[in-house]
């Protein structure tokens, strides 16, 4: 067995977490020598249960199969990397659980370049939706990389912007990478290795266990250099990947939000207890002492095209969605006048509907 | 010693005709019937031997025959005792066999003589009618009922030994009186649209949907007034004309739903089966066929509340009369066409909990949201023209008194839009925009070069199909004749393309 065979049957024994191994390996110093680590002094292992030895033998037991699916990652156009190797993030290697081996498709971020990741509520309004992609495009514009889980919600849409900004976004996953979840972000999921990639510590074919998402969280605040809170609801999952993010030291930036907005609870909670307070993208410019690019000054809306009708709606919209009786109600057009400015301002790419008959402003052009 | 006389039955929602003959002769005393009858028909005898004996008519100790003709038909119901008392009469002698030529008769008879309605008259008659035959005889209670149709006197008699003498000549009679005037009856209930504040969109579209009789879907959460505005749907439709009415009261009358002491309906129905209806409630069937819900509403409005809490097998058996305008139910005995030429009226919530896309109120998760909006199949809202979302209305807009624009005003711009169409598709079979298909759209709803721009970018960047494209065109056309502008123009497109039906892959994202 070659090197790597090693390297990849210790990285894909179930059940074996990163920071099991990583003192399994401090004792037996390399994937080789644990291969031929006793039962009997396995068990010995701190955390190491009967359940986790049955694993462990189990795996040594059909040790061909696993090498036989090694052979396989590069024909499911995979690559596999390790601690040792070079290429491995250098973020990670800070980690005291960093995972041993990294499955990706697509390309790693790049150390020397910044990164920052976008997390959110899977359930946001279309407010905290539109907020993150167009940070996500902005700071991809800016050169920035942006890190997120490829969940729904504010993840996927902090990556959709990123991919439409040109950059690279890297989508860490709780699944083998050779599974779409969600399902519904699959055409996301196709796009991401073309810009950046795809990454996860669990081998192929691993589906995604709820038990896994808070772990691979700890990447996502790993790789990157600061995190982006864009709506969280009180008790949030996306409050795992702050804390992780501050164990590691990272520093937290958070969208403020109207103090009843059940989706700001868990920002605004987090500027109380000192979060950055994120108004604009360019608060993460300073942040890394970037100019911003030319593409966003001075992209302000004029309005001197649009018809009388559409400036009175355009001027009545705001980055929240209405719905079209309340843009009737305040405006005092009719339903007729209001539907043909409306259609004009969306095809200008003035306004869009996040819902059907909701009406928002554009956040960019 | 034989007699005959005309009969019929229903099948589906027409009538049929049946010859009731007897023979009295010598022999043992019996009294037969064949002719393929259903228990309900040979329980017959019974009746009309005591009713025979309550009116005075003695029955000889004789073989007494019945056939019911043609043989290989099931004969089902209640129509047959007067036919049959009549025939034995006429066997008898009683009554002379050339009085009785060209008269239908039709009733059940109690055991004092005495004659009982059924339902289906205005088929029977109009059956009759076609036959040739110049008289009817029903009971009287059917009489107002039977005179609906035209060009054919109708007897409405009490008892048996009435309709003897009118036969025998010995009183005389007057026909019912037909109604010489069809007037449509308006709403008048206690309904009205300017009980509604605010919700003008709504109300926008559902006059667009009763002015081109396109299916509507209202979604909104709960409280917002769907439900409310689809009641007043009613009170907004275009009158009946006379032929509808007649082809509306068909349907009830075979299910003995026309309202008492009116021959007709004269108002578009509204049925709004609960969502707990069964398929065969909801199309029709049964052991014996009956128009369901869906036949009730016909020419009129099926309004289903709470759409995804319909069992699914209900709401895809729709997909079928919708499309066709017709539903058809075979069973061994024979083939039963029911019409479904509806307007479909739906409401439902966004989400389970219904509030859905307000993220401070809806907890759903997306997987949830998706999973209620799946209860509606794609073939099904593909059918429905004109969707609008209900929003919450905040208190100061639905408190308080407002001058609302009233369900008359709405109904005058209705009936303006529907004489337009009645114009335009003199030649054509079909009626109201809604209806027209394929090649039609072509030749019916031209669009101008600026138009024509729009609706293409808007079908790129909006990714809509080939069906949503054609509805969009659909209800534009109607949208035009309510402002009764003889093209569509940019804003009768642009606001068509507003009421575009729910696009799944935008919820949830």
């Amino acid at each position: 067995m070659t090197k790597e065979e090693y390297w990849y049957w210790f990285c894909t024994i179930p059940g074996f977490g990163a920071a099991k191994l990583q003192t399994i390996l401090a004792w037996c110093g390399s994937p080789k020598e644990a291969f031929r680590l006793s039962p009997e002094l396995l068990e010995k292992f701190p955390k190491v249960r009967a359940k986790d030895v049955t694993a462990w033998r189990k795996s040594i037991s059909e040790i061909d199969l696993i090498c036989r699916q090694y052979h396989q990652l590069e024909k499911q156009n995979i690559q596999f990397i390790t601690k040792e190797q070079a290429g491995y993030p250098g973020r990670l290697l800070q980690m005291y659980d960093a995972p041993m081996g990294l499955f990706y498709r697509g390309s790693l971020p790049l150390d020397d370049v910044p990164s920052v990741a976008i997390i959110g509520a899977r359930g946001c309004t279309s407010y905290g939706r539109e907020t993150a992609r167009v940070l996500g495009k902005q700071l991809a514009q800016a050169g920035i990389q942006v890190i997120s889980g490829m969940a729904l919600g504010i993840d996927g849409a902090g990556q959709r912007g990123a991919i439409e900004g040109g950059g690279q976004t890297f989508g860490v996953l709780g699944s083998g990478v050779d599974i779409c979840y969600p399902k519904e972000n699959f055409a996301l999921y196709c796009q991401i290795p073309e810009h950046g990639g795809l990454i996860s510590e669990y081998p192929p074919g691993q589906k995604g266990l709820a038990q896994l998402f808070p772990v691979r969280n700890r990447i996502i605040a790993g790789l990157s250099d600061c995190i982006i809170v864009v709506e969280a609801r009180k008790k949030s999952g996306t409050l795992i990947t702050v804390d992780q993010a501050l164990d590691q030291g990272k520093d937290i930036f958070a969208v403020p939000g109207r103090i009843e907005d059940p989706l700001s609870v868990g920002c605004n909670e987090l500027i109380r207890n000192g979060a950055g307070i994120l108004t604009g993208v360019e608060e993460i410019l300073d942040f890394f002492h970037i100019n911003a690019p030319k593409e966003m000054t001075g992209n302000k809306k004029s309005l001197k095209p649009l018809a009388n009708e559409e400036k009175i709606i355009y001027s009545c919209l705001s980055f929240q969605e209405k719905q079209i009786e309340e843009i009737l109600g305040e405006t005092g057009l009719t339903v007729s006048q209001a539907m043909i400015a409306l259609l004009q301002l969306e095809l200008k790419n003035y306004i869009y509907q996040p819902q059907k008959n909701y009406y928002a402003r554009c956040k960019d052009g | 010693m034989f007699g005959c006389v005309n009969s019929g039955a229903i099948l589906g929602i027409d009538g049929y005709p049946v010859q009731v003959e007897a023979d009295v002769c010598n022999g043992l005393p019996s009294f037969d019937m064949v002719g393929f009858l259903a228990s309900e028909v040979r329980e017959a005898r019974e009746r009309v031997r005591t009713a025979l004996k309550n009116s005075g008519y003695e029955l000889l100790p004789a073989r007494t025959t019945i056939n019911l003709s043609p043989a290989d038909l099931r004969k089902e119901g209640n129509y047959f005792d007067l036919p049959i008392a009549i025939a034995v009469l006429v066997a008898l002698g009683m009554i002379p066999a050339d009085a009785v030529e060209g008269i239908f008769f039709i009733g059940e008879l109690s055991l004092d003589g005495s004659l009982r309605p059924v339902n289906g008259m205005i088929s029977l008659i109009s059956m009759a009618k076609k036959e040739g035959w110049h008289t009817c005889v029903v009971p009287s209670v059917n009489g107002k009922e039977g005179a609906v149709i035209e060009g054919i006197s109708v007897y409405g008699m009490e008892s048996l030994s009435e309709v003897v003498a009118l036969l025998t000549g010995k009183q005389s009679f007057q026909p019912v009186e037909p109604e010489r005037d069809y007037a449509a009856a308006q709403y008048h209930g206690e309904l009205d649209f300017a009980d509604i504040n605010g919700q003008e969109s709504v109300k926008r579209a559902t006059v667009i949907a009763a002015a081109g009789m396109h299916n509507i879907l209202y979604v909104g959460p709960p409280g917002s007034g769907k439900t409310m505005i689809a009641r007043r749907i009613p009170t907004i439709l275009p009158a009946l004309t006379k032929e509808e009415s007649i082809e509306i009261s068909k349907v009830y009358s075979i299910c003995g739903l026309l309202p008492p002491e009116e021959g007709l309906v004269r108002m578009r129905p509204f049925r709004n089966p609960h969502h707990t209806i069964s398929p065969t409630a909801l199309t029709g069937g049964g052991a014996v066929p009956r128009p369901g819900e869906i036949s009730l509403a016909n020419r009129g409005v099926l309004f289903l509340d709470e759409l995804p809490e319909f069992q699914k097998s209900t709401l895809e058996i729709l997909r079928q009369p919708l499309e066709d305008r017709q539903v058809v139910i075979s069973r061994v005995h024979g083939t039963y066409v029911y019409p479904t030429n509806i307007v479909l009226c739906a409401a439902m919530n966004p989400c389970k909990c219904g509030y859905y896309p307000d993220r401070s109120l809806c907890q759903c998760s997306v997987a949830e949201v998706h999973r209620y909006l799946r209860r509606i199949s794609q073939p099904l809202l593909d059918r429905i023209d004109i969707c609008t979302e209900v929003p919450r209305l905040p208190y100061r807009e639905f408190m308080g008194e407002k001058s609302n624009v009233t369900s008359r005003a709405l109904r005058y711009q209705v009936e303006q839009a529907i004489g337009i169409q009645k114009e335009r598709y003199r030649k054509e079979e079909i009626l109201f925009n809604s209806q027209l298909s394929g090649g039609k759209i072509k030749t019916y709803c031209p669009l101008g070069a600026e138009e024509e721009d729009l609706l293409r970018e808007v079908f790129e960047t909006m990714e809509l199909s080939a069906r949503a494209y054609h509805k969009i065109l659909k209800v534009a056309r109607t949208i035009a004749d309510l402002e009764g502008a003889e093209r569509i123009q940019m804003e009768h497109l642009s606001e068509a393309i507003g009421y575009r039906s729910l696009d799944k892959k935008y919820w949830g994202r």
